[in-house]
């Protein structure tokens, strides 16, 4: 339930009409929402067979590659915006797919679990690593090979030379706009290249 | 479509068709078959490779009624 809200939320920061890239699109629901209610042309990227198939399915476009490989076939400035939801955690060259995202798309937007969550903190001073909603795994099961906080992708946004337009939490499909490094499981940042 | 072990018609020569069709902005989308048959890989039953082109024609189908 909150997972839909929660993306109702993000695509509330995608503007009517633009053109739309997602990078790690899952099954296209977020892209066919868009195109359905905002009138959006979408592309998404993936890597898994069996998502790119669900994409396919669902009348969404979607091109197979792996994140990891960059971003070279599209030109620069080539999308109004271009997506990065609950996939950041995944990749391995996050820098560098960060930067592409700014090169590719006018303008960016990024979500991710927020290690500083007030429940892991509790639970990272009790000893144990979080299992959450949004961190549901073990530490040994994890795909989630980058784990960052809301300050520590604000302190990397800087660093990148990146312009951020809007930062907020959000915690079950809710804005939080007050303590967002305390109060929210998730992270979302909006950005240019500065 | 590719497959990753076409020699003949490489994913390399798909992706420039994708970035061409893109550049353009027309709708595409492309899957990428991970299988080690070669240039006959779609000659075999794949059905990774069954499953999306049907997805596509089922697509087809349902905008032209």
């Amino acid at each position: 339930m909150s997972e839909i809200k929660d993306r109702e939320r993000i695509a509330s920061l995608v503007p009517e009409g633009s053109r739309v890239l997602d990078l790690g699109c899952g099954g296209g629901e977020l892209l066919a929402y868009l195109q359905a209610t905002r009138g959006c042309q979408g592309y998404g990227i993936e890597i898994d067979d069996a998502n790119v198939l669900a994409c396919v399915r669902r009348g969404v476009n979607v091109i197979q590659l792996n994140l990891e490989d960059g971003l070279a076939i599209f030109e620069d400035q080539s999308f109004d915006v271009v997506l990065q939801l609950d996939t950041m955690q995944h990749l391995r060259n996050t820098e560098k797919m960060l930067r592409e995202t700014a090169r590719v798309g006018r303008v960016g937007v990024v979500s991710f679990p927020n290690f500083a969550h007030w429940p892991n903190r509790l639970r990272v001073l009790s000893g144990r690593m979080p299992v959450t909603r949004a961190l549901p795994y073990e530490w040994y099961d994890t795909p989630n090979i980058r784990v960052g906080t809301f300050a520590d992708f604000d302190t990397l946004a800087r660093k990148g030379g990146l312009r951020i337009l809007d930062a907020f939490g959000v915690h079950e499909g809710e804005p939080i706009r007050w303590f967002p490094n305390w109060r929210a499981s998730v992270a979302v940042f909006k950005f240019e290249r500065g | 479509m590719s497959f990753s072990t076409d020699w003949r018609f490489s994913p390399a020569r798909s992706r420039e068709i994708v970035k061409a069709l893109l550049d353009n902005r027309l709708d595409a989308s492309y899957a990428e078959i991970d299988a080690p048959h070669g240039h006959d890989a779609f000659l075999l039953d794949d059905p990774r490779y069954h499953a999306v082109l049907k997805a596509r024609f089922d697509r087809l189908a349902q905008e032209l009624a």
